[in-house]
């Protein structure tokens, strides 16, 4: 168990955040660059050291302020696995692997070293330097020379973000399993909530040094509590005011044009309207109306692009919006840039949070 | 196809640039035969000044790296109030004519000086001796060795430092396995500028230490003397301060060469990834 509560000031607001990670329960910090994911974990480790605050892992006191108490990074021996791997270029894949392993007497070294290299896969690589590796092979490196050192906690700094599209999903794939053989307490940080999706089941969404929610990633994108969080989780958020209706629906004036309704109740005020964008139809511009509780937003395509067996659509509205839709509705409604559409989506399908 | 202008440019500047500063060192080389060379080495005040020049400009280099290179990490690595005034005291020596910093010394350490009371009190006679010539080529010299560790510490990832803390190395154990190594290129190449400024040394040693064959005569105060009555073995001297400054900065380069190699390769690995 990784306990830590913390306070600090960072250079543009404070971190305030307190956290709990169980051994077999990673945790993903998600949040947009600059909102303290790394401050998060460089605290943990002991390699800054915050204002106030209190972190314990397995019963051991690693820091308490009010106490005193502060130890240094050596000493709680956190496996960390830097954004950009931070493998030492002056030395071989193995003299890397080893590096961590001092608590071990000196003629066993050798043996767990060579042990590590095999687990993860990169004996053949033993004696390159790591200039000579591929970012896969880098990333498999950095987790070896981590876990080599026995830690007591993991932490991950956007473990999968150097590295291409390609090598990402089987690196991703492998990296869940080597979380769960590690069984120790782990915090990753991510700026991408898909990624985090494919690792973890808990998720923390900072934004300027606080966690905003916390919960199930399906959770998070189902029920956002704020238009940040929606748009983290990959909806497409429009801006506007709100007001209920005798009907029991909620009903937004969107900011530059357009009315939409909501199944949920909103209090009134300005809103953050989220929407999926896979729930997003197109239709020909100006088709009739089917129905009051599906919102309709006249848009002209701005671009087209197809990923995997989806098409992304970004479409021009007085507020940008992305809908996906499959290939053969883009051959029938001939969908290029410069097309006028008309957006769909059920009002069921349409969140709103405080803004 | 008319060759551009600007090409014809480039290319006179380079080559004017490499006749000025070629012709005078192999002037020397050319002035003086390997026979009287040889001959002239053998005297006396040659060998003297040469063997002077050689222990006191490697005792000085030595306390430089010494005292220099945690000083240098100290600046490259920790932010505090003051600290680029700090960088620019450090750097002064550098601006000082060299007779000033004779001066400069003598009124600090001189017999009547700032601390010349406590120099003498300590057992230390600085001024006139040879251990004055080693303070003035450390004052002159520190500055291109701090200067150029101070950059290499400060191109090191404040990373590395990290990953090696988590993984159980102390502060200084970091520093020495993982700094150490990856600044050693940068180190080199200051250690070797101020070992070279400390070989030429002639301005402050003349004013704060003297030129006292055997004991403050250092090879370029010897040349300068030698100047006046035997201009062949003036030459013969300077020939070889030449090569052996030649050979410094040729061993350097291989350094640093074989220790980027790690480095350089370094982009294609990236681009791999």
């Amino acid at each position: 168990m990784l306990e830590a509560e913390l306070g600090t000031g960072l250079r543009d607001f404070r971190l305030e955040l307190s956290l709990a990670v169980e051994a077999g329960w990673p945790l993903a910090i998600v949040g947009p660059s600059g909102a303290g994911k790394s401050s998060v974990l460089r605290a943990i480790a002991g390699l800054a050291a915050p204002e106030r605050g209190s972190i314990r892992c397995s019963g051991r006191v690693w820091l308490d302020t009010a106490g005193g108490a502060n130890l240094p990074p050596e000493r709680r021996r956190c496996g960390y696995v830097f954004q950009d791997y931070a493998l030492f270029e002056s030395m071989s894949v193995r003299g890397n692997v080893a590096y961590g392993l001092g608590r071990l007497p000196r003629r066993e070294r050798g043996a767990e070293a060579e042990r590590m290299l095999d687990r993860f896969g990169i004996r053949a690589l033993a004696d390159a330097r790591p200039a000579e590796l591929s970012g896969g092979e880098r990333q498999r490196v950095a987790l070896a020379r981590a876990l080599a050192s026995r830690p007591t906690a993991l932490l991950l700094d956007e473990p999968l973000a150097a590295l291409d599209a390609v090598t990402r999903t089987a690196a991703g794939a492998q990296l869940r399993r080597i979380i769960d053989e590690a069984a120790v307490p782990t915090v990753l940080v991510t700026h991408d909530f898909a990624e985090a999706i494919t690792l973890v089941e808990k998720v923390a969404v900072l934004e300027e040094g606080r966690i905003v929610q916390r919960g199930r990633p399906e959770e998070l994108a189902a029920e956002p509590v704020s238009g940040f969080v929606a748009e983290l989780t990959g909806s497409v958020v429009l801006a506007g005011v709100a007001r209920m209706r005798p009907d029991g629906l909620s009903e937004v004036l969107v900011e530059g044009g357009g009315v939409l309704t909501s199944t949920d109740e909103a209090p009134g005020g300005p809103v953050c309207a989220a929407v999926h964008p896979w729930e997003i139809a197109i239709e020909p511009a100006g088709s009739a109306e089917h129905g009051s509780q599906r919102n309709r937003l006249e848009a002209t395509v701005r671009s087209v692009a197809r990923i995997g067996n989806r098409v992304r659509v970004g479409l021009d509205t007085p507020q940008p919006l992305v809908a996906e839709v499959t290939p053969q509705a883009r051959e029938q409604l001939g969908l290029a840039p410069g097309v006028a559409v008309t957006a769909v989506w059920k009002a069921a399908a349409t969140r709103l949070t405080p803004r | 196809m008319r060759a551009g202008w600007f090409a014809v440019l480039l290319a006179g500047a380079l080559a004017l640039a490499l006749v000025f500063l070629t012709l005078p060192i192999a002037a020397i080389f050319l002035e003086a035969g390997p026979g009287e060379l040889w001959s002239s080495l053998g005297e006396p005040q040659a060998l003297d000044a040469l063997k002077l020049s050689l222990t006191t400009s490697a005792i000085a280099l030595a306390l430089i790296v010494v005292v220099g290179t945690p000083a240098a990490y100290l600046l490259a690595t920790r932010s505090f109030r003051g600290r680029e005034l700090l960088v620019t005291l450090v750097e002064l020596p550098l601006v000082v004519p060299p007779a000033v910093a004779g001066i400069a010394l003598l009124a600090a350490f001189g017999p009547e000086g700032l601390l010349g009371a406590a120099v003498a009190d300590a057992g230390l006679q600085l001024v006139f001796t040879t251990a004055g010539v080693v303070v003035a080529l450390t004052f002159v010299a520190s500055p291109f060795y701090l200067r150029a560790a101070q950059a290499a510490f400060e191109a090191v990832d404040p990373s590395w430092v990290g990953a090696a803390r988590t993984l159980g190395a102390s502060e200084s154990r970091a520093f020495v396995t993982v700094v150490v190594p990856a600044a050693l290129p940068g180190l080199a190449t200051g250690a070797a500028l101020a070992w070279g400024r400390a070989l030429g040394e002639f301005g402050a040693t003349l004013v704060f230490a003297g030129s006292f064959q055997g004991v403050t005569q250092t090879a370029p105060l010897a040349i300068v003397e030698l100047f006046g009555s035997d201009f062949d073995a003036a030459l013969a001297l300077s020939a070889v301060l030449v090569a052996v400054s030649a050979a410094l900065l040729v061993a350097v380069k291989l350094v640093a060469a074989r220790a980027g190699t790690g480095l350089a390769g370094r982009g294609a690995g990236d681009a791999r990834g």
